[in-house]
């Protein structure tokens, strides 16, 4: 999408002489827009509001095409979930219950919280493929820690969250300081940290002696929501104020949008890629620890599987509310539909097999939308 | 038989006469210079004759035939070439593969090709050909980014040549090369001429359009002002055609005399230099001045400010505020009080999908913060202090700080990024291109507040390849060429004709 500025550059004088046939002019097709416009674009008028120019009047940015697209695509991804929630309501009977929506609630807060971090990665222009292995190693470690050696859940959980903090570290110093490609930066940690989880674990797995006040307080509910559920939208505020209401959020913004004019604004590129990468690092190890605590057992690559799953809400995110920027309400959007349709296919007793595939396909799904919405379908 | 000529050829843009009746014939066996300062007219023309443009008026005649060119295919088809200034070169390639990068290719299998397609063979052929003439044939196995840069240059002018044109331009084809690495390119294009091809030589540099050339046309806002043997001329005749009316001897006068008020020198520079042109730059800038640093396109007047706004670290030299050194970071430049307005706003200057008060209190948001420790921002008082400056820039319509930047004129966003150099408080205030791609109203208004600006306290230093911007807003002028700043020009010096004249010539 990302319409010119009006008169950012010189007009092009080769458009000037050679377009001789030219459209009609941009004041009499807007007077005839005006005059015969259908009732959806009316609509569209109020979803996508016409970004008024600073000159007053003047040619919009976004041409009528434009916001067909941007209003296909910003519908689209709340209409499919609408969609899937009508499907799995009529054909299985138990989709649209107290319960049941309690745990898709439940099964979506950590998936939330791991979504969260990544939102505020990408918003600085950056990736984090190591989601996986710190989640993984966190489950792991809380348990060793928890269950095996008996260590206080109070001492345990800020050793944990200090290593994701220090996995952070690792990667926000690689790729702000020294400049390597996040890509490939994170991959490798990943494997890292993948390797290491055997080792922390002795390649057993870990189950049983889990202080009862943990799992009690992990599976357990204030005011009959659940904690987890709680947490992850504690987190998800603090790290929305954090993204929209502070100075970091504005930096790593700002970065994410053109790395160059930050820079030139007098902003500390590396310092601040180096802060985004261990809130993202910290929020994943947050919810590792949170599984190993709910599931009362851990055992190295069987932890939470997030990345893909944290990837694709945050780019159907994108699609949504600010549209083109990645941010914390789309993102939650994004988690739901991703639960929804897992939980959907549960109900409906469908195969786990089948049950990847027809998540996979329900995510390119809205991605595509996203897509549309972000670049206006052009390829490049 | 002339190989391509113009004749009484006019060219207008929206409220600007870019051609005014002019004629050009070109020969085969012949190379024609072509100077003429910014905005002369030369690309224009060049864009008329690779038939991107369609001239308002006159004739264009292909071999004495008249033709109009609705497409630059219909110019390649005439036997027509470009070769443009930017490198296209692709540096994982070999030259060979460079060279060869795009020629529709006959299919082996008998699947249908392209007209224009040409067989494996004759391929080989024309490419040895080709590589003989420019004297590259040693080098077709050579990755790309291995070659020198006058190869790269050569690679280019190859590439066009298997078109097997009978005109080529070549537009500033010596920029940035060394003089033994242009040397080469001159043999290259002596060994053309003598082929029989017709060639246009654009270039900045005079003395090499003197040597290189049978022929030099000049052209001076739109209309061919000279067209002469080069015998006939000299470098510094050739500058004043270029420049426009004679010049005189520097009137001594006028410099020099200063002193008479106290000056209070905020920003000094002291035997600057910075990778890869830069030399030994010293300047200084007092409160209440508006200085001037020109110079042609690739000289380092950019380098110069951004080295001071901390973007570019000095390989030697001292950069001192208010006789303190400044660490060579943008944070501590910040810090310090020095605003940057860079060039090329898209790419350095504006974040499209931010704010315009977030635009403005970029890197700069101290006093909106919750608390001192707690980075939580204020937005409303935020963005009505914003409204508040933008007010005094007269930014309109008022009330725009919760716009998103991109939806703003380019004039305006020139006056957000305005708007945060004076929410910084600065000191120094270094303009980059302060009016590139802003209409003609916008940009008098951006002058006027430069001048306030200075008028207020302010130390500017302004760069600009539009001399007549510099002389509307500077006291003093300083010139560069090659990296190093050759004339001082102050007081009645500072005209578009010494500025222009001083930064082709160098030092006088």
């Amino acid at each position: 999408m990302s319409p010119k500025p009006e008169g950012s550059r010189p007009a092009d004088p080769t458009q000037s002489s050679g377009g001789v046939l030219t459209e009609e002019p941009p004041a009499a097709s807007a007077a005839a827009r005006q005059s015969a416009r259908p009732v959806g674009s009316r609509l569209l008028e109020r979803l996508i509001p016409r970004p008024a120019t600073a000159d007053g009047g003047g040619v919009t940015s976004l041409d009528r095409s434009a916001r067909r697209r941007a209003f296909v695509g910003q519908i689209g991804v709340p209409l499919m979930g609408l969609a899937l929630i009508v499907v799995f309501s009529l054909i299985a009977d138990n989709f649209l219950t107290g319960s049941n929506i309690k745990d898709i609630f439940s099964q979506a807060a950590l998936p939330l919280i791991v979504a969260t971090g990544l939102t505020i990665c990408l918003s600085m222009g950056e990736f984090d493929l190591s989601l996986n292995g710190v989640a993984g190693l966190a489950t792991v470690l809380m348990a060793v820690l928890v269950a095996r050696k008996g260590m206080s859940p109070l001492l345990a959980i800020p050793l944990v969250l200090a290593l994701g903090v220090g996995i952070g570290a690792v990667n926000g110093v690689l790729v702000g300081y020294f400049g390597v490609a996040a890509l490939i930066v994170t991959i490798a940690v990943n494997s890292i940290l993948q390797g290491w989880e055997f080792v922390v674990s002795g390649s057993v797995q870990i189950f049983g002696g889990f202080p009862p006040g943990l799992v009690s307080f992990a599976r357990g509910s204030v005011l009959g929501i659940p904690t987890l559920v709680l947490i992850a939208a504690a987190v998800a505020w603090l790290a929305w104020v954090l993204l929209e209401r502070t100075t970091l959020g504005r930096h790593l913004r700002a970065i994410g949008g053109n790395a160059e004019a930050a820079r030139i604004a007098g902003v500390n590129t590396a310092r601040v890629k180096l802060a985004g990468f261990i809130i993202t690092a910290l929020l994943a190890s947050l919810a590792g620890l949170l599984f190993a605590a709910r599931e009362t057992n851990a055992y190295p690559l069987n932890g939470l599987d997030v990345l893909l799953p944290s990837f694709a809400a945050c780019f159907i995110g994108a699609a949504m509310f600010k549209i083109g920027e990645f941010n914390i309400p789309g993102t939650i959007v994004g988690v739901m539909i991703a639960q929804i349709t897992a939980n959907g296919l549960i109900l409906l007793n469908v195969a786990t097999y089948a049950s990847y595939f027809f998540q996979g396909i329900i995510l390119l799904i809205a991605l595509l939308f996203a897509r549309v919405v972000v670049t206006g379908g052009r390829s490049t | 038989m002339t190989a391509i000529e113009v004749a009484g050829v006019s060219q207008t843009y929206p409220g600007v006469r870019a051609l005014t009746d002019v004629s050009l014939a070109l020969s085969p066996g012949e190379v024609v210079g072509l100077v003429g300062h910014n905005g002369a007219g030369k690309s224009t023309l060049t864009r008329i004759l690779a038939g991107v443009e369609r001239p308002a008026e006159g004739r264009l005649l292909v071999a004495g035939e008249e033709q109009s060119f609705h497409g630059p295919q219909d110019a390649i088809e005439a036997g027509i070439s470009v070769v443009p200034q930017a490198l296209g070169i692709v540096p994982t390639l070999t030259v060979r593969e460079n060279i060869v990068l795009g020629v529709p290719l006959q299919r082996r299998l008998g699947g249908r090709s392209r007209k224009s397609a040409i067989g494996r063979d004759e391929l080989d052929a024309r490419v040895s050909t080709v590589a003989e003439q420019l004297g590259i044939a040693g080098e077709l196995r050579r990755d790309g980014r291995d070659c020198s840069p006058s190869v790269q240059r050569l690679v280019m002018i190859a590439r066009a040549l298997l078109r097997r044109p009978s005109v080529m331009l070549l537009d500033e084809p010596t920029a940035a090369l060394h003089p033994e690495e242009a040397e080469r390119m001159f043999g290259a294009v002596e060994a053309l001429r003598a082929e029989g091809m017709a060639l246009v030589f654009i270039s900045h540099r005079l003395d090499e359009v003197l040597r290189i050339s049978s022929r030099v046309v000049v052209l001076r806002q739109g209309r061919v002002v000279a067209e002469t043997e080069p015998s006939a001329l000299t470098k510094s005749s050739l500058a004043e055609l270029v420049a426009g009316r004679e010049l005189h001897d520097a009137p001594a006068a006028a410099a020099g005399g200063g002193a008479a008020h106290a000056r209070e020198t905020i920003l000094r520079c002291e035997g600057l230099a910075v990778a890869p042109s830069v030399q030994d730059v010293t300047l200084d800038v007092a409160r209440g001045e508006v200085v001037g640093i020109a110079g042609l396109d690739g000289t380092g007047c950019g380098t110069v400010l951004r080295a001071i706004a901390g973007l570019a670290r000095p390989a030697a030299g001292s950069i001192l505020l208010n006789g303190v050194a400044i660490k060579p970071t943008r944070g501590a430049a910040v810090e310090a009080g020095v605003a940057f307005l860079p060039d090329d706003r898209v790419h350095n200057g504006i974040v499209p999908d931010m704010t315009v008060a977030a635009t403005v209190t970029l890197g700069g948001d101290r006093e909106f913060r919750l608390r001192r420790w707690l980075p939580v921002l204020r937005i409303r008082r935020e963005a009505q202090t914003v409204d508040g400056l933008l007010d005094t820039l007269d930014l309109h319509p008022r009330g725009a700080a919760r716009k998103r930047v991109k939806f703003l004129s380019g004039g305006n966003q020139q006056k957000a990024l305005m708007a945060r150099a004076l929410n910084q408080g600065a000191d120094v205030y270094l303009f980059d291109q302060p009016t590139e791609g802003v209409d003609v109203g916008a940009r008098q208004e951006l002058h006027r507040h430069i001048l306030q600006l200075a008028k207020e306290g302010g130390a500017v230093l302004v760069s600009s390849s539009e001399p007549e911007e510099l002389v509307a807003l500077c006291t003093r002028v300083l010139v560069m060429h090659d990296g190093r700043i050759t004339r001082r020009l102050t007081g009645t010096q500072v005209s578009e004709t010494e500025i222009v004249h001083a930064s082709l010539v160098g030092a006088a």
